[in-house]
């Protein structure tokens, strides 16, 4: 143990290294605070002092005849505490009369050597005695506990548990002791005798005095809050084993809505809040990272034991302060930051993982392929003597079988990912350093083939450094500097270019390789000239590198301006991001060949397919910069029960993305708070600001809200032992601005512009001689943000013993001018770029809530919650014409809804073609066609007779069950989370090229063995009849998932504490662990199944090692 | 207490500084590369750019802006589009079409995307400076924009008919401007007309070779004589109006006339091994050609190639004519194979006919890249993805192109005029305006002569003649985006597209056989498109066309 304490020191007022390096930090820092140093004005007089000061502090005092006399003062820590100011009029006096006249009455003494002055005790006077206090410290489950932090309040003393829990240290009656553990509450005992016992607890964060963050780095203790903000920690964050962050949040955070639809290593979730409410625009939340927006890539890549909070502003009193931005919710991510005063503590966590896809496509055997051939081209293309070689697969080169997901794909791939982080702090200093590394390896077989010895992964490194430096009682700074280094490695057509081939080429198309160990290109039918075969695709087709690295750094400066008025400072904010990244795609061609059978002389014939080319390198690179500022002032202040605050900030952000022009924003945000006696709460947030992108004089906008709390159990009248012991009602109302619109997003197009482009080649030649200029946009000079008026209801409470927390909020948002391309505008008036307009208007409503619980029984504890959250939105206005048949509108309906047929089946005989409306589709109608309502009734079903329906892959309803329990040093928990409400929709695109020959297909309809209505599919035969957007291939994604589960056992610390280890856990945990849900192809994750194409979901169990010295 | 006023003023001047002195300015970032109409009419170079791309909406043998990968000939009696996927020509075939959503939808707007860049280009006219180096530029390009504007407008008239008249740039924001209706079609034609005028008295009658492509003279003409002529067919004319067709007579000999005194020839022997009749379709500019869609790019052309060539010569097989274009090549004594006497056998279809069918259909056993084309069972050309019709084209293919390693690519112009149609639309006109005569017989004979077919014979009664005279343009101008649109003109379309058609079936002894594949069907209501139904949502004062 003696290792880490820290001996007493002392605390000079004096030339110290330390103290210069922080005015070197200082003077580099805002110029404000430059200028706050050169108003300190001191005339010096060598051992002279002169001071005309009424009720100066000794300590005030020292400093003043420092820089007077530049004479240091070394004294014990704490020795100052209990003195008495003293009012002195010194004119010229020597140093030793000044000191003399300041300790009259004090218990102190002094002594002048060599430029020092030496303060102490005097001799005889009555100081309190130090003493051996002892004691033992108890965990949650009453045994000893280890490696506990012990230290004397205002003094250097420290010291800490040994393996069996007890400790002793040097403390006076009447001292406090702090007992710390981190994550345990941190406890604080006066010392009355000379022994302690102490029960340590868990620290579960349910706190009301804990305090939440809030829209731009502002804290709010929990009680106040009257705004719909939800909150997970690291510990959440930390329990899914996933290389994305956004993937850690499915089912935790009430009011957020994920999908995950690629999976790619590396890659992450969609996340909405509360759905969406623009058809158009920009429907994803602002991302802030400490202070600054970001994009969402920069919040999945950051490690999450970097973390120290997530936290989602879900209403306008939380959002109005982003103003312009706020629309769709805020995302605001807190790093971890040091702890003052404690000793160094090393947090070292090791994860090794394996990977699994949830779902493979599943492949019919080869000879039902054949027969689905036949049925699917109406030809015969594979007759009796080819199904009999196929049967008997005594020729695998013409006869090829290959299951290309088999083939080429591994069982599972590794990921593997370390943090070491370290965290401390003394009084003046904390930090918070962390480094980071992870290999997400992908699940390729045969990559050894791959003749540049490129293997998929996807790594990553991140570092952070977060200090904090409380320079002088009233200067508080902040220095956090961060970066990671991004890399990713694949085959030449990239993965999902390789699932894609996968997907499209059937196991019986071509082979691996022909008979001489060449490439095959086709089996017994030649395979068309652009497709591939996907093992050349992966070994011969070149690679791609692509590698990015992003830095980031924050400047933070906070000054109290208490001589002002109390309670009033100031605080500068600047902070960067840089993001550099160079993608490099080395591709090339390969020579692979048909291979024919053999000619009469029985040698095979190979008929060369694709010609192997040079490799040719491509790429791009660029960067984004991101800029923001902020300057604000802060009032908080507490007037017996009145607290009151306030805060007036002026900010900027500048976003550079390539070589576009720089994005924009400017604005000032207020807020005003009010609270009496913690039962009534008031609040005022209002963002005014503007971009860039609008035209001169309509730049700006005022948003405003305005929220309410009440905290009916402080009430006086209310019972004290009533069931509730905690309930608040509050409501929130206010307007929100979101300025990502158009799609794709467009900008200034309040401008009427031309551009060039296109072109025509005249002459003998295609040399394109003769250049092109088009008519670019005709503009809107009207063009402005999306508003979004946003209604909260929500209450708090706690019930039971404080066993259940149960939280649900109510909303109702109304966005209007949503930028739509105009629909109304006739064909003939020729424009191509025609500029969109405000027209659109959506409603979106819905409701989230917790319901939690956290109980302990005796060794046993137990915590869990239940979270739902409900969005749905409507359509009021959409910019487009009353439909010739009304019922095509889509006004009513939810974003996503797109005009298809509605599908009764499949047909099943020629006589109920006869009686039916005709279908005109294809040439010819047979059973087992799909059969479509005629919706019209005119006899005829054509694209009169769609309507709309449901496409829209962002659930409705989202919930989320958790469960965790600890018992002695094993703890585990589990999260389920499930969505409905969604829908994926099998496009005819994906029916032709990808869906093709999957197993699903042997449940097709047949004339003799399934001639059902209802039959599952179609018949096989390859007809536009059957390829029309329907009901028939709108597939319902409504899901369940074991998202997560981990068990973990801490070592009991007696056995770690002799090798100097606070804390060793050791856990397996999972992620997508099972599945359960309705969709009738199960070969696709509910999530991604609209990407048929894409890299699989994956499942991944991890075993991890978690270590704090 | 100095020191704190100091703190005050210094944290109130910045507050002032950042968010009065600096706001002015901080979100005026109007980009300056946005470019107004003054700077792009400013400049002649400019300006010419922006008059080119009014040529990107001329037809090719795909057409752009529509589906890229299927011809029109498939959406009538000439071929048929293998692949069958919505929107593309089996929609015709199957009368699956509607006002919601047919093929070919697109044009609508992109013809009149086309007309807003004309009009624009004319409204800035003024402003457009001289070329000194080239003094005639400036007014040329104004011909240019005339002689396209009444391609457009033609284009429009023979789909829909009567359309409004856009002579103007519209602005879109105006509520009460742009609602329209339709002009009639002898609005249309006297448009049309007076834009024909101004372009033939600007422009040349034709350009140095590096400028082949841009309109002239004698495009407008050969343009007028097509227009005049769909003025006087059945369709537009149901009153049979006489003094039409002599107009269309009129136009077709001035631009006859014209051709003649501007070296414009039929293409006579073969050359490098092409046919006098094939090399038209290959040559960069042919002596007998009038006006091309030039202007696209290698690739474009190599994907003619690749989508109607057969899968053994690396192609995608999308497009086959069918047996009974096959059928309508006479036999090369000049009779029709269902004429007694004719010699045709069935089970050897392919041998002694008309000259034109050996340079535009490939056939079993024809030779191709260096093999005969095999159908039979197993044969490499058999086509085993889809139902196969048997036939490939060739007319506009180029041999020596390799698809595998994309070698010997060829640039080819897609030819929107020839001197054939010319004489074909005078035979036409003459003989429904006054009967037989020499004339009309002389300028059929001219075609059959460079072909070696033997000449028409004489005495036949004015519909005897007019028989010949729509069968030879069927042979003359097969795939060139003709017989879509005649067989709607002479109203047609429910006689020869509205039956089944037939496909040749090579059994593995070598025999043939000619099943049906398909019925086709061709309504009234076919003869004219409809105008879209999302126009008539937005704007219901147009009238749509009778039947939709």
């Amino acid at each position: 143990m003696d290792k880490f304490r820290i001996g007493q020191y002392r605390k000079w007022y004096g030339r110290g290294s330390t103290w210069k390096k922080l005015l070197l930090t200082m003077k580099l820092a805002l110029a404000f605070m430059i200028l706050f140093s050169l108003g300190v004005q001191a005339s010096v007089f060598a051992q002279k002092v002169t001071l005309s000061k009424k009720q100066i502090t000794l300590e005030q005092l020292f400093k003043e005849i420092r820089k007077q006399t530049n004479y240091r003062f070394i004294f014990e820590e704490g020795l100052l505490k209990g003195t008495t100011p003293v009012s002195l009029h010194l004119r010229e006096e020597p140093l030793e009369t000044a000191l003399q006249k300041a300790f009259q009455g004090q218990a102190l003494t002094f002594q002048v050597y060599d430029g020092t002055v030496i303060v102490k005790h005097k001799a005889g006077m009555v100081v309190p005695r130090q003493q051996t206090v002892k004691g033992v410290v108890t965990d949650e489950n009453g045994q000893p506990f280890a490696g506990v932090s012990i230290r004397v309040v205002g003094k250097n003393v420290t010291a800490g548990t040994n393996a069996e829990g007890t400790f002793e240290i040097q403390a006076a009656l009447g001292d406090s002791i702090r007992f710390s553990f981190i994550g345990y509450k941190t406890q604080t005992v006066a010392v009355q005798g000379s022994s302690l016992q102490i029960a340590m607890e868990l620290d579960a964060g349910q706190g009301l005095d804990e305090v939440v963050v809030i829209g731009l780095g502002n804290t709010q203790r929990k009680i106040s809050v009257v705004g719909a903000i939800s909150t997970i920690t690291t510990k959440e964050l930390t329990q899914s084993p996933v290389a994305n962050l956004s993937n850690a949040l499915a089912g935790r955070l009430p009011g957020l809505i994920t999908r995950q639809g690629n999976n790619a290593p590396g890659s992450g979730s969609d996340l909405y809040i509360r759905g969406i409410s623009s058809m158009t625009g920009n429907t994803a939340p602002l991302i802030v990272v400490d202070g600054l927006p970001r994009t969402s890539g920069d919040f999945s890549q950051l490690d999450p034991n970097e973390i120290e909070s997530v936290s989602i502003l879900k209403d306008a009193s939380s959002t109005s302060l982003y103003g312009i931005q706020g629309a769709n919710g805020v995302v605001v991510v807190t790093t971890k930051r040091g702890i003052a005063d404690q000793q160094p503590e090393i947090n070292f966590t090791g994860q090794y993982a394996l990977q699994q896809p949830t779902r493979l496509p599943k492949i019919m055997s080869a000879e039902d392929l054949a027969l689905y051939d036949n049925e699917t081209y109406e030809s015969t293309i594979w007759t009796e003597e080819d199904l009999e070689n196929i049967r008997s697969g005594s020729d695998p080169y013409t006869y090829p079988y290959v299951n290309w997901f088999d083939y080429l794909l591994k069982d599972q791939a590794p990921q593997q990912n370390y943090n070491i982080n370290f965290r401390g702090g003394s009084k003046f200093a904390k930090y918070f350093v962390s480094g980071s590394y992870l290999n997400q390896g992908a699940l390729f077989d045969h990559e050894q083939d791959n003749e540049y010895g490129i293997t998929s992964s996807f790594k990553r490194y991140n570092f952070r450094s977060n200090i904090d430096l409380q320079v002088t009682k009233r200067l508080f700074l902040q220095v956090d500097v961060a970066g990671r280094l991004e890399q990713q490695k694949g085959p030449g057509p990239g993965l999902d270019g390789l699932f894609a081939a996968m997907n499209r080429t059937n196991p019986n198309v071509t082979g691996v390789f022909n008979p001489d160990g060449s490439i095959a290109h086709g089996g017994k039918v030649f395979m068309a000239t652009d497709w591939h075969n996907p093992y050349a695709m992966l070994t011969r087709s070149g690679y791609y590198d692509n590698n990015s690295n992003t830095m980031n750094g924050t400047f933070l400066a906070k000054h109290q301006l208490d001589f002002i008025t109390e309670g009033l400072s100031v605080q500068g904010l600047i902070t960067f991001q840089n993001n550099n990244y160079r993608n490099t795609s080395r591709t090339q061609d390969y020579n692979s060949y048909w291979y024919r059978g053999l000619d009469s002389d029985g040698n095979p014939i190979y008929q060369q397919a694709r010609v192997e080319s040079n490799l040719s390198t491509s790429g791009d690179g660029g960067v984004e910069r991101r800029n923001y500022l902020d300057l604000r002032l802060n009032y908080d202040r507490q007037f017996g029960e009145h607290r009151v605050s306030g805060q007036v900030l002026g900010n900027r952000t500048l976003r550079v993305n390539q070589d576009e022009l720089p994005y924009a924003y400017q604005g000032i945000s207020s807020r005003f708070t009010y609270s009496f006696a913690d039962r009534y709460f008031g609040e005022f947030n209002l963002g005014y600001n503007g971009s860039e992108n609008f035209p001169p004089g309509k730049r700006y906008g005022v948003f405003p809200s305005f929220s309410a709390g009440w905290v009916l159990t402080n009430e006086s009248f209310y019972p004290k032992n009533g069931g509730l012991s905690y309930l608040k009602i509050r409501g929130s109302l206010g307007w929100v601005g979101n300025d990502q619109i158009g799609n794709p997003p467009a900008r200034w197009i309040y401008i009427s512009d031309y551009t060039s482009g296109g072109g025509y080649s005249f002459g003998p030649t295609a040399d394109g001689n003769g250049g092109g200029y088009n008519e670019n946009r005709v503009g809107n000079p009207n063009v402005t943000w999306e508003k979004s008026r946003k209604l909260n209801i929500g209450f708090d409470a706690t019930f039971a013993n404080n066993i259940f927390n149960l939280t649900f909020d109510y909303f109702r948002e109304n966005r209007t001018d949503i930028l739509l391309n105009p629909g109304t505008v006739p064909d003939y008036v020729g424009v191509s770029g025609l500029a969109a307009r405000n027209t659109g208007e959506v409603l979106n409503h819905g409701f989230d809530g917790t319901l939690s619980f956290n109980k302990a029984f005796g060794d046993f504890s137990l915590f869990g919650n239940i979270q739902a959250t409900y969005a749905r939105n409507e359509i009021r206005a959409n910019d487009q014409p009353l439909p010739a048949f009304p019922y095509q509108s889509l006004i009513g309906h939810e974003i996503g809804y797109s005009l298809g047929y509605q599908a009764l089946g499949v047909f099943t005989s020629l006589d109920e073609i006869a009686n039916s409306p005709v279908q005109s589709f294809a040439a010819t109608v047979l059973p087992g066609d799909i059969k479509y309502a005629d919706i019209n009734g005119d006899g005829v079903v054509n694209a009169s007779d769609r309507i709309p329906i449901q496409n829209q892959n962002i659930p409705r309803y989202v919930f989320g069950f958790s469960l965790g329990g600890s018992y002695k040093g094993f703890d585990f928990s589990v999260l389920l989370n499930g969505a409905t409400g969604s829908t994926t929709s099998l496009t005819p695109n994906n029916f032709d090229y990808f869906l093709r020959g999957r197993e699903i297909w042997t449940q097709r309809w047949n004339a003799e063995t399934n001639n059902k209505a209802d039959a599952l599919l179609p018949s096989a035969r390859r007809t536009s009849n059957n390829t029309q957007f329907s009901t028939f291939w709108i597939m319902k994604t409504d899901y369940l998932k074991l998202r997560n589960a981990e068990i973990g056992y801490k070592l009991p610390s007696r056995i770690l504490l002799p090798y100097g280890i606070k804390s060793l856990r050791v856990f397996v945990n999972g992620q997508n662990l099972a599945l359960w849900d309705n969709m009738w192809m199960k070969e696709q994750d509910p999530e991604s199944a609209q990407n048929v194409t894409y890299y699989p979901q994956q499942r991944v169990i991890n075993f991890g090692v978690s270590l704090i010295l | 207490m100095r020191r704190y006023n100091l703190y005050k003023c210094i944290a109130l001047t910045l507050f002032t500084i950042l968010f009065n002195a600096c706001s002015k300015d901080y979100l005026e970032r109007a980009p300056s590369d946005f470019i107004p109409a003054e700077e792009v009419f400013s400049n002649i170079e400019s300006a010419e750019d922006f008059l080119n791309n009014a040529y990107n909406n001329l037809p090719s043998l795909f057409k752009p802006g529509g589906d890229q990968n299927w011809v029109l000939s498939s959406g009538t009696d000439e071929a048929e589009q293998i692949w069958d996927i919505a929107g593309d020509a089996n929609d015709f075939n199957t009368g699956n079409w509607n006002s919601t959503s047919f093929p070919l939808q697109s044009f609508w707007f992109n013809y009149y995307n086309s007309i807003r860049r004309v009009n624009n280009f004319i409204e800035h006219y003024d402003m457009i400076p001289v070329d000194n180096i080239n003094p005639g530029r400036k007014e040329r390009m104004l011909g240019e924009a005339y002689g396209l504007r009444a391609y457009y407008y033609f284009e429009l008239m023979k789909m829909w008919g009567a359309v409004p008249i856009v002579d103007h740039v519209l602005e879109p924001s105006d509520p009460e401007g742009t609602i329209l209706t339709r002009n009639s079609v002898d609005e249309v034609m006297a448009f049309i007309k007076g834009d024909v005028d101004r372009a033939v008295s600007i422009l040349p009658a034709r350009h140095v070779q590096s400028q082949f492509g841009r309109f002239t003279a004698m495009a407008a003409k050969a343009l007028w004589s097509r227009a005049t002529l769909y003025y006087a067919s059945p369709l537009l004319n149901p009153g049979n109006d006489q003094n039409r067709w002599q107009a269309a007579a009129d136009a077709a000999k001035d631009a006859i006339d014209f051709a003649a005194a501007n070296n414009y020839v039929l293409s006579t022997g073969s050359v490098d091994g092409f046919g006098a009749y094939e090399r038209i379709f290959l040559e960069q500019m042919n002596a007998e050609v009038l006006f091309t869609r030039t202007g696209m790019n290698g690739g474009e052309y190599a994907s003619w190639d690749m989508v109607l060539n057969s899968n053994a010569d690396g192609g995608w097989a999308g497009t086959s004519p069918i047996q009974e274009m096959v059928d309508s090549y006479e036999m090369s004594n000049g009779k029709m194979i269902n004429e007694s006497g004719s010699g045709y056998n069935p089970q050897n279809p392919y041998v002694d006919r008309d000259p034109r069918f050996y340079q535009t259909v490939l056939y079993q056993g024809a030779m191709w890249k260096g093999n005969p084309m095999d159908f039979r069972p197993g044969g490499a050309d058999l086509k085993t993805d889809h139902p196969p019709v048997n036939y490939f084209l060739r007319k506009f293919m180029y041999e020596p192109l390799n698809l595998y390693n994309a070698s010997n690519t060829l640039y080819r112009p897609w030819i929107l005029m020839r001197l054939s149609e010319l004489f074909l639309n005078y035979a036409e006109a003459l003989n429904e305006a006054s009967g037989p005569s020499d004339e009309a017989y002389e300028y059929i004979n001219r075609i059959r002569r460079r072909v070696d077919m033997p000449e028409l014979t004489a005495g036949l009664s004015q519909e005897q003649l007019r028989e010949k005279i729509r069968h030879e343009r069927r042979i003359e101008l097969a795939f060139e985006d003709h017989r879509f649109w005649d067989v709607r003109r002479w109203k047609i379309g429910t006689m020869v597209d509205n039956k089944p058609i037939h496909y040749v079936m090579v059994n593995s002894d070598g025999s043939y056989s000619y099943p049906e594949r398909e019925p086709r069907v061709f309504q009234e209501k076919h003869y004219l498109f409809p105008i879209p139904q999302s126009e008539i949502d937005k704007n219901p004062q147009l009238v749509q066309n009778p039947g939709w």
